[in-house]
């Protein structure tokens, strides 16, 4: 038989509903009884223990090893699934992409997403209840309490890595008066000021939820979550760098500043989400809900600025010995490094000394911050009903509103009195007003925590509506899924600048783009072991703020590139499973066109800044996925999951150099980026993971990873035409070849125990885990790319080298978490 | 072994004393702890005299000089290096660097460690280089780098007072290269009134000639990058103050500043505006 899940749709809890909505995928047994066979949860995994960052949950949630692996493993090699970095979040319902840029939604969250339920969906889970998502790679995270006793749960992880040493504790009181259930969650995270580490980190999470089942056949829900944090952020630099300070954790950002350390570059979170949800199950076939949230508050980041002064980094390349051409002086540089490491750090003392002793105290050099200022409504509405039990048909809308207001305000004028706003990046000759950030105000002084530079409001506006409907047959399962979406963006700014000063100022047209996507799938039963599964897909997808502008922080022109990106793509697996052999192979192909890119960096050849603008960039994405999970003895389990990705582009790309002051074209032509690697996932990626359960509450496991090839991500406009045509063709083509990183072999462990005591009436249970990561202090680069600078004049690859961020190497990490019921 | 612990006590005591003693100061951001400056300082005179016009010295010994900030980068007309003098003599420093004004603001008193730095010369005009390069045939230099000012350079003092020397046209000679000088009672040729002082638009530097009343011509040299570049040659006669500079054997005079450029009176057709000449404020060589 081929039959749904079992689980009986007269439940009406969340978690049944998310069951519900899978059920395309749910399989049970027609095998004997006594050995059943696993249900094909294969996207889904449910991750429920409130564990450390990189400490499986093999064991429960088995059914993704592939999916597992990543996430616990793939951060240190940059090994992302299909190659796709921009995974996106779901939480209680709604999708959180948002087509405006510079805000980070992990950050409202940071911290607190231990106290949510998680599910992932690991593989192109285009169809859930959850509503109907093009992405491929997408977590469900729901605030929704969990049913069960009163409990209380109060955790505390202590590591040396930044993303760790935090408190969590979390309140569930499931039986309020009439039927009202809340939970109240709190996380502290605290990293001191260390120099080790080059960080800190405070933040403060609070989550409180309220739920009320209204009846039999309604709920409602009210979830109010906020995080403030503070934090350091991390740096990339070149290898010189890093090797001078002989420190994988070297960050050029911080500084001495009366004998204690000063971060430059900061960010900052204090936004929060308030979500409603409402669910009415009109009867066991057919229901409905409806979900809201609304996002206020402000994020920012923040680093060092300068003007008419010397560089203060102090990774620059013309303060590292590379730069220097005589050996002996080279070595003596070198010596000064490395009997003087704090030359490798920002001096901020020099800085201020710089500011105050100025003309006026004119501030040369401040520390900018830049801020988002949030308005984000964002909803989602899903209707489904099944008819008996091989048709379900579900149609929903997600929709967005989003404000945000971008600013620079002037975070420390460093020993100054005031900075003038003026715009940094043009050519001035000082015979027009280019330089004048606001025009209307020329020449204005700007104090500390006053308003300067671009300030502007970007408003979108989303509707996507969907459909969704599931066939199922004796031995086949079908799904297909449509979605149309149209999207309104605009500018409003509310400053006129010297350069642009039509379109610069006020309100802009509305750009208007629309959106479709249809996706089929198949599922096929060859027996109650072995299945097969196939999807393919089309989208057309809606346009981005960074697709659309050039540059909206100076005016509302249009990118000449704008377009929107059309995505096709199918994929066929199989998958065996028995309780004792988990088989999985998959192998997919998508194409991905009109790609394009805006950057703004420095061009040597026409010593000025520039607008590197492309567009028409396809892409394609195959691979190979194969994942076995099996038992080796009695009490030892093994997973071995293997990737092979290659991900290219498929073109030559259209370019233009524009000037940044005039927007006039320095050059144009194409960019020879044909066969070269798309993205930084490793090409051939290897991860076996042994883990030792000797007793049901001791677990044990070791993790060897290997990551072959991996690509350094590419700058793309030192790959034009006219850098070809200046060029023999043996320095061409060693230019034009994407290089790669070191191979890296990467090995993690972890123990984990659980035990439960009875005192009194109170049940206790008790979490522990030990991890340590990069066991072998392996040399890692997180990630790598070449820099937007290029030397163009001399072509020397190596004058603007490769800037890397690096793992710290051994990372360990200690966890306890209880919990009393 | 108790004799011991005393001295023991006495010494961390002492350390902790001068520690903490030492942090009370106000020390300036620029003036960083520096090895290997010792206090037998020579003049900038003697210094000069190490070298050979055409040829390269190598500074082996440990040799202090120390002098007196006089230009700077602070207008771009001087690009990567500081004009020094002490009463005997002056010398251009070459520092890989930008706004070096800032860290070396004009009347900064400087004490260099000249040991493994170079003296070379550039068309006649002696410099202080930190390695020197003839690979390519030609001899090329490069300044002392950023991070390694505060090795070789320590700052002892700021804002000394800087009085330019009032020369007339006969004493110019090499020993007055790199040092602040005021010169009276000159005028640009009638070619050269009017005009910008160098090519801003193109950034190229020019040359415009001063003449001396009393006969003789120095010239003017410009930078094209300089912020003054595209401001007008004044038409007058009157004064200019700048760093004393040569092109093999053509004179020249820096500005640092057009305010150290003053010609307002009246042209050297008569004798009149000789009465007019300041006479405070400068001191004579002779």
């Amino acid at each position: 038989m081929f039959d749904l899940n079992p689980i009986s749709i007269s439940n009406y809890g969340m978690k049944r509903f998310f069951y519900l909505a899978m059920t395309f995928l749910l399989l049970t047994s027609n095998l004997k009884a006594q050995e059943p066979d696993e249900p094909l949860t294969t996207s889904f995994i449910e991750q429920t223990e409130h564990s450390a960052e990189w400490v499986p949950t093999l064991l429960n949630a088995s059914n993704s090893s592939l999916y597992n692996s990543i996430i616990f493993n793939g951060r240190i090699v940059g090994w992302y699934l299909r190659g796709d970095n921009n995974a996106s979040t779901v939480l209680d319902g709604i999708q959180y992409a948002s087509p405006l840029n510079k805000w980070r939604f992990w950050d409202l969250l940071a911290g607190m997403q231990v106290q949510f339920r998680r599910t992932n969906l690991s593989v192109n889970g285009a169809f859930t209840d959850e509503g109907y998502f093009q992405n491929s790679n997408v977590s469900f995270l729901s605030s929704s309490l969990q049913e069960g006793n009163k409990n209380i749960n109060i955790g505390t992880a202590v590591s040396n890595s930044i993303f760790a040493n935090s408190l969590s504790m979390r309140i569930n009181t499931p039986n309020l008066i009439n039927h009202w259930r809340s939970s109240f969650g709190l996380v502290l995270q605290h990293i001191p000021t260390q120099i080790i580490t080059a960080s800190y980190k405070e933040s403060i999470g609070l989550i409180y939820g309220l739920e009320k089942q209204l009846s039999k056949k309604n709920n409602l829900g009210f979830t109010f979550l906020w995080n403030y944090s503070d934090q350091s952020k991390a740096s990339t630099a070149v290898r010189e760098a890093f090797d001078l300070a002989n420190q994988n954790t070297y960050n050029p950002t911080w500084g001495w500043r009366n004998f204690k350390p000063y971060f430059s570059n900061t960010k900052q979170s204090n936004a929060p989400i308030i979500s409603f949800r409402y669910q009415h199950t009109i009867n066991e076939n057919n229901y409905y809900k409806f979900n809201q949230s609304i996002i206020i508050g402000r994020q920012s980041a923040s680093s060092l600025e300068w003007t008419q002064t010397a560089d203060p980094r102090p990774d620059y390349y013309r303060y590292l010995p590379s730069y220097l051409g005589d050996g002996s002086l080279k070595n003596e540089l070198r010596n000064w490094y490395l009997m003087h490491p704090e030359s490798l750090q920002l001096n901020f003392d020099k800085i201020d000394q710089i500011n105050k002793a100025s003309k006026d105290q004119r501030s040369y050099y401040i520390v900018n911050q830049q801020n988002s200022s949030l308005f984000l409504w964002n909803g989602s509405f899903l209707y489904s009903k099944y008819y008996g039990n091989e048709l379900n048909v579900s149609w929903g809308a997600n929709y967005l509103y989003h404000q945000i207001t971008y600013s620079n305000e002037v975070k420390d004028l460093l020993g100054g009195s005031y900075f003038l706003n003026y715009n940094n990046w043009v050519n001035d000759d000082g015979l027009n007003t280019s330089f004048q950030n606001d025009i209307l105000y020329p020449d204005r002084k700007i104090t500390q925590n006053e308003i300067w530079g671009p300030n502007y409001t970007m408003y979108a506006a989303q509707f996507y509506p969907w459909l969704q409907v599931n066939k199922n047959y004796e031995r086949l399962e079908t799904v297909f899924g449509m979605g149309l979406g149209v999207q309104a963006i605009n500018r409003d700014g509310h400053n006129m600048n010297g350069l642009f000063p039509s379109s610069s100022f006020g309100k802009s047209n509305y750009i208007w783009s629309d959106a479709k996507d249809f996706k089929l799938q198949v599922l096929y039963k060859f027996s109650g072991r072995l299945y097969f599964r196939s999807i393919v897909f089309a989208q057309w997808k809606l346009p981005s703020v960074e697709n659309l502008f050039i540059d909206p922080a100076f005016n509302s022109i249009t990118s000449p590139f704008a377009k929107s990106i059309y995505k096709n793509g199918a994929d066929l697996s199989l998958f065996y499973r028995t309780p004792n052999l988990k088989l999985y192979f998959s192998a997919y192909w998508n194409n991905s066109y009109h790609h394009s890119i805006s950057r703004m960096f420095y061009h040597d050849e026409y010593a000025s800044f520039v607008y590197g603008l492309a567009g028409n960039i396809n892409k394609a994405y195959s691979g190979f996925e194969f994942s076995a999970e099996m038992p080796v003895q009695q009490n030892l389990q093994m997973i071995f999951v293997s990737t092979l990705q290659k991900n290219i582009f498929l073109n030559k790309a259209p370019y233009q150099l524009l000037s940044i002051n005039d927007l006039q074209p320095f050059a144009n032509g194409q960019l020879h980026l044909e066969g070269l690697a798309a993205e930084s996932s490793p090409s051939f990626t290897n991860v076996l993971t042994l883990q030792y359960q000797p007793i049901s509450t001791l677990r044990i496991g070791v993790t060897m990873l290997y990551a072959k090839q991996r690509p350094i991500a590419i700058d793309y406009f030192r790959r034009s035409e006219a850098v070809k045509n200046k060029l023999d063709p043996y320095s061409w083509n060693t230019l034009q070849q994407a290089s790669f990183l070191p191979d890296n072999t990467v090995v993690n462990a972890f123990i984990s125990n659980s035990i439960q005591v009875k005192i009194a009436s109170k049940t206790i249970r008790g979490f522990t885990s030990i991890s340590i990561r990069n066991i072998l202090n392996a040399f890692v680069p997180i990630f790598a790319y070449e820099q937007s600078r290029f030397d163009y004049i001399k072509f020397n690859a190596s004058k603007y080298a490769i800037k890397y961020l690096l793992d710290q190497g051994v990372t360990y990490s200690f966890r306890i978490q209880i919990q009393i019921q | 072994m108790k004799n011991n612990s005393y001295v023991l006590i006495f010494l961390f005591s002492f350390s902790a004393m001068i520690i903490l003693t030492a942090s009370c100061f106000k020390q300036s951001a620029n003036a960083a702890n520096i090895i290997g400056f010792n206090d037998s300082i020579i003049s900038i005179k003697n210094f000069r005299k190490l070298h050979t016009m055409g040829m390269v010295e190598m500074i082996t010994h440990p040799i202090t000089i120390q002098g007196i900030v006089v230009a700077n980068d602070e207008h771009d007309n001087i690009y990567k290096s500081i004009y020094i003098q002490d009463p005997t003599g002056g010398i251009v420093v070459q520092l890989d660097g930008l706004a070096l004004y800032q860290t070396f603001p004009i009347g900064t008193l400087v004490k260099i460690n000249a040991q493994n730095l170079f003296i070379s010369d550039y068309r006649r005009m002696m410099q202080l280089v930190a390695s020197v390069d003839s690979s390519s045939g030609s001899l090329s230099t490069s300044g002392i780098p950023s991070p390694l000012f505060s090795k070789f350079i320590k700052i002892m003092e700021e804002n000394v007072p800087v009085t330019p020397i009032m020369v007339n046209y006969k004493n110019l000679g090499d020993s007055l290269q790199g040092r602040l000088i005021q010169i009276n009672g000159v005028e640009f040729s009638a070619m050269d009134t009017a005009q910008t002082f160098a090519d801003k638009k193109n950034k190229i530097g020019i040359s415009r000639s001063l003449k001396f009343c009393s006969g003789g011509t120095i010239y003017l040299r410009t930078s094209g990058y300089s912020d003054f570049a595209g401001v007008k040659t004044q038409k007058g006669n009157g004064i200019v103050i700048g760093i004393y500079s040569v092109y093999n054997a053509e004179k020249q005079i820096l500005l640092r500043d057009t305010s150290d450029i003053l010609l307002t009176g009246k042209r050297c057709t008569g004798a009149a505006w000789l009465q007019n000449l300041p006479q405070n404020g400068t001191k004579s060589i002779n």
